[in-house]
């Protein structure tokens, strides 16, 4: 068995052994010149975990309000057709058949959609 | 504060010290930080070396490391965990920073270059060469293999320690490991390595 180092020990010896450079003393004056300059001239540290959490009342009313508006609006109803809008519609079917051609009521939303979408076949035609 | 300042080599006494110290940084004390980043900038500067291989890049992380933790000293609570492992996981997260990753790293030929450049005592010549053909190898590993393989072997962390300091699981760990000392055996062997 020789003594040729193992790659464990290689390893190690690479993992212990101080790097050149890492003695560098202008590099470690540039650190620590770094370091004096944000601690005196830089913002201070930031305040504790204790102390950063405080409750502020405007924060939480704020908080509240716009939690309660998201609320609303994710629970708001789908945007209907203006009845306003609905009549048009109706009224310019009506011109094209070139009668008095009366659709069935239609009622606020996916109803009335497919009530408009609905074209019907030329024997429904005639019966109306 | 002189005795707390007063150079320890039990490792205990030193660790309570750097706690002290980053409790007074923490409370503003600009002078307990500036000892404390003196305590801590050469070996910082050695690991980052180490991970990233370049030393520009290496002192830009020690750098970019104590700014956050002059910012952060007031957040460290003891009662969470040792000043040592805060502190590593924040080195290691400035060091293995993905915006750094985008700048070119040294090549194979140039970190041996720059292993070989300091001379080293007669005694540790041979563990210094064996140190710098590893460094050269290693040159061409992922950062992240190159830190777990710092800290196992370097520092002796366990897998927990070394999961914590680079915020990743103990399985990533050992998957880290084991890619990087499998590397590591083909790289050394193709450089005509007697590696067994």
């Amino acid at each position: 068995m020789s003594d040729r180092p193992t790659l464990d020990a290689a390893i190690a010896a690479w993992a212990t052994t101080e790097p050149a450079g890492a003695g560098d003393d202008a590099a470690l004056a540039r650190i620590l010149g770094h370091a004096e300059t944000i601690a005196t001239q830089g913002a201070p540290p930031a305040p504790s975990r204790a102390g950063w959490f405080r409750p502020k009342p405007g924060w939480m009313l704020g908080g509240a309000l716009a939690a309660s508006f998201a609320i609303a609006l994710l629970l708001a109803p789908n945007p209907q057709a203006a009845p306003g809008e609905a009549e048009v519609v109706l009224a310019s079917a009506g011109d094209v058949a070139g009668g008095s051609v009366k659709l069935a009521e239609a009622e606020s939303g996916t109803s009335a959609t497919f009530a408009l979408l609905y074209t019907p076949t030329v024997e429904e035609e005639y019966q109306l | 504060m002189h005795a707390l300042l007063n150079p320890a080599n039990d490792a205990m006494v030193a660790a309570d010290a750097a706690t002290l110290l980053v409790l007074r940084a923490g409370s503003g004390d600009a002078r307990a930080f500036a000892e404390l980043a003196r305590q801590l900038a050469r070996p910082a500067l050695a690991q980052c070396i180490r991970i990233l291989d370049d030393r520009q890049l290496a002192e830009d992380a020690v750098q970019e490391a104590l700014t956050r933790l002059w910012r952060e000293a007031g957040r460290f609570d003891p009662a969470r965990g040792s000043f040592a492992g805060w502190w590593r996981r924040m080195l290691m997260n400035c060091a293995l920073d993905g915006r750094r990753r985008l700048r070119p790293a040294a090549a194979l030929d140039e970190a041996a270059e720059i292993a070989d450049r300091e001379p080293t005592p007669a005694r540790a010549a041979e563990r210094a060469d064996l140190a710098a053909r590893v460094q050269a190898a290693a040159a061409e590993l992922p950062e992240r293999q190159r830190a777990a393989l710092a800290l196992f072997h370097g520092e002796g962390l366990s897998m927990q320690e070394i999961a914590d300091a680079l915020e990743t699981s103990e399985k990533a760990v050992e998957g880290l490991l084991l890619r990087g000392r499998a590397a590591l055996k083909t790289k050394l062997m193709d450089l005509k390595d007697d590696m067994q």
